[in-house]
């Protein structure tokens, strides 16, 4: 008799084909169905316009540095708060707070913040610590720190976990055959960290690629930040060619892709395993 | 300089781990050259140091596997080349079999014994079973709650322990309360007719403890009488538990047949009948 227990997994198999692959593949389709124009003329649209192509590389500009930042800061962060303690249940609270804001809210507090005539612009005019404009929004940078600050709790809380899920036992037993501190992130927790940063990095990049909502309200969408995805609104709801911006949405989908292939296949090369060190 | 004021990595100990704490990411070559590399010793010197210590313990062949292909008494081997290859002046073993099962327990045992004579090297070894103790020490320290109870030789803390919480460690899980009716000696008559043996300065009329083996009570003759409880069959002889009168329960080990429910008397060597002031 055939093994009927995989029919329960039909539910889950539907919702996905539902929620993914069915949407994927309508606007896979719809993307080679130009108005006008052979099946491949949206994409020659995009590859010759300047106002579209070099959404890619703006886009890629402030995704890698939020990127690199995000989990280069959590890294050293969340090696320190390892061990159980009050400051970090505390920590972890405080930094669940910003996942759960959304970037509406966390623009609209860094115009006030950040802004020219914002707290921070307030406190150092008012040392006279720095005189010249403050210009921290409506640019490059808003979208940067806006980045930073949604994106950074969650490559924290990504990297506690790994780190907290590596025995300390390993450290002392370094420790006790000569290993300083240095080399004890160095040799041990490091290696076996490396695949947790990787699927960490990945996560991290994709959510900061799709930038949306702060690259309008914090950026300047009309140049410095006009990322793939205000390309994709636009010619979804201003153009109305459903067709141009699901293509702008394949290529988007696909410079993802090829980042986080080129990470986790460089994840390959490094150990993955048991991060205990023999019987609990 | 106190040691415990001491780093880890600055006391110069070799250390043997519960769970060996083996690096899981590192072949069994790099687990063990680890303390060597980090002295920043040549290669040349590491790779011969690294074979020798892999030849010690047996484990020649496996260099380049990673820890979580070796079974748990090979990982066991690679934990200790790795504690002794930088032959530090002293290896602490925290329990280091108590992860093993029986049998490899015993192997291991013997394993460990012959690395330490051919090493010659001072190692403290910290178990909570008294076999093992027994076996593999040269001299044994008693502690309980961070105090040494007792420092002496196997068959000294066999024979002769301390206190009777070292009694009780030692395996004497029998205890009778008494009063001294009678003192000559070393030799004590007390109350209830037992005979036994003094292991602190005693008077008449003192309530003690009296501490015996379930090895060294015999079933037949003697001055304890009572009924059989409970039978443990153990192959060569069984653990028979007796409750006397008063409620105390004995445990005899014995190779002499019995039955549930049977009225027994139990006997002993009055020098085996180790008497103990009462808490």
């Amino acid at each position: 008799m055939r093994d009927r227990t995989a029919l329960l997994a039909a539910p889950a198999a539907l919702l996905i084909a539902a929620l993914f692959i069915y949407p994927f593949a309508y606007g896979l389709l719809l993307s080679f169905e130009p108005p006008k124009g052979d099946w491949l003329a949206n994409y020659a649209q995009f590859f010759s316009s300047d106002r579209l192509w070099p959404t890619i590389g703006i886009t890629l500009k402030l995704a890698l540095p939020a990127t690199l930042i995000n989990v280069g800061l959590a890294l050293p962060i969340a090696y320190r708060m390892r061990f159980p303690s009050r400051r970090q249940k505390w920590l972890t609270t405080v930094l669940v707070v910003p996942i759960t804001l959304g970037t509406v809210l966390i623009a609209e507090g860094m115009l006030t913040y950040f802004g020219p005539r914002g707290w921070l612009a307030q406190f150092l005019q008012l040392l006279h610590l720095y005189d010249g404009p403050i210009r921290l929004t409506h640019n490059y940078w808003g979208v940067l720190i806006s980045l930073v600050i949604s994106g950074f709790p969650f490559a924290f809380l990504l990297i506690l976990s790994y780190v907290t899920g590596i025995d300390p036992v390993l450290a002392r037993a370094a420790a006790t055959l000569g290993a300083g501190p240095w080399s004890q992130f160095r040799h041990i927790y490091f290696p076996l960290l490396l695949p947790g940063l990787a699927m960490c990095f990945c996560l991290a990049f994709v959510q900061a690629f799709s930038v949306f909502p702060s690259a309008v309200l914090v950026g300047a969408p009309a140049g410095p930040t006009r990322v793939i995805s205000i390309a994709a609104y636009e010619a979804a709801f201003e153009l109305y060619d459903y067709s141009l911006a699901s293509a702008i949405a394949m290529i988007m989908g696909f410079v993802q892709l090829a980042i986080v292939a080129l990470v986790l296949g460089a994840r390959r090369l490094s150990y993955r395993g048991p991060v205990t060190g023999g019987k609990g | 300089m106190r040691i415990d004021e001491l780093p880890p990595e600055k006391r110069g100990f070799g250390m043997v781990f519960q769970n060996y704490a083996l690096f899981p990411h590192m072949s069994v070559r790099d687990n063990v050259g680890f303390g060597l590399r980090m002295r920043g010793a040549p290669r040349a010197e590491i790779e011969g140091r690294v074979a020798r210590a892999l030849e010690l313990v047996q484990l020649r062949g496996h260099e380049e596997k990673l820890p979580g292909q070796l079974s748990g008494g090979q990982q066991q081997r690679v934990a200790i080349a790795r504690a002794i290859v930088i032959e530090p002046p002293l290896v602490l073993m925290d329990e280091p079999l108590s992860n093993l099962d029986a049998r490899l327990r015993l192997e291991m045992r013997a394993e460990i014994r012959r690395i330490h004579r051919s090493l010659g090297r001072a190692t403290i070894y910290v178990t909570h079973d008294q076999e093992e103790a027994l076996s593999m020490a040269d001299r044994i320290v008693v502690m309980r709650d961070g105090r040494v109870r007792q420092v002496g030789a196997p068959a000294e803390i066999y024979g002769e322990p301390a206190d009777l919480a070292v009694a009780r460690f030692m395996g004497y899980r029998n205890e009778l309360a008494a009063n001294v009716e009678h003192v000559a000696g070393k030799e004590l008559l007390l109350s209830g007719g037992l005979r036994g043996h003094a292991m602190a300065p005693l008077r008449e009329g003192e309530r003690v403890r009296a501490a015996i083996r379930p090895e060294d009570l015999v079933l037949g003759d003697g001055p304890l009488r009572g009924r059989v409880d409970n039978i443990e069959y153990g192959g060569r002889d069984s653990l028979i538990d007796v409750v006397l009168a008063d409620g105390t329960r004995l445990h005899v080990r014995s190779a002499a047949r019995a039955r549930l429910g049977d009225e027994v008397s139990i006997g002993f060597t009055p020098q085996r009948l180790l008497v103990y002031p009462a808490p």
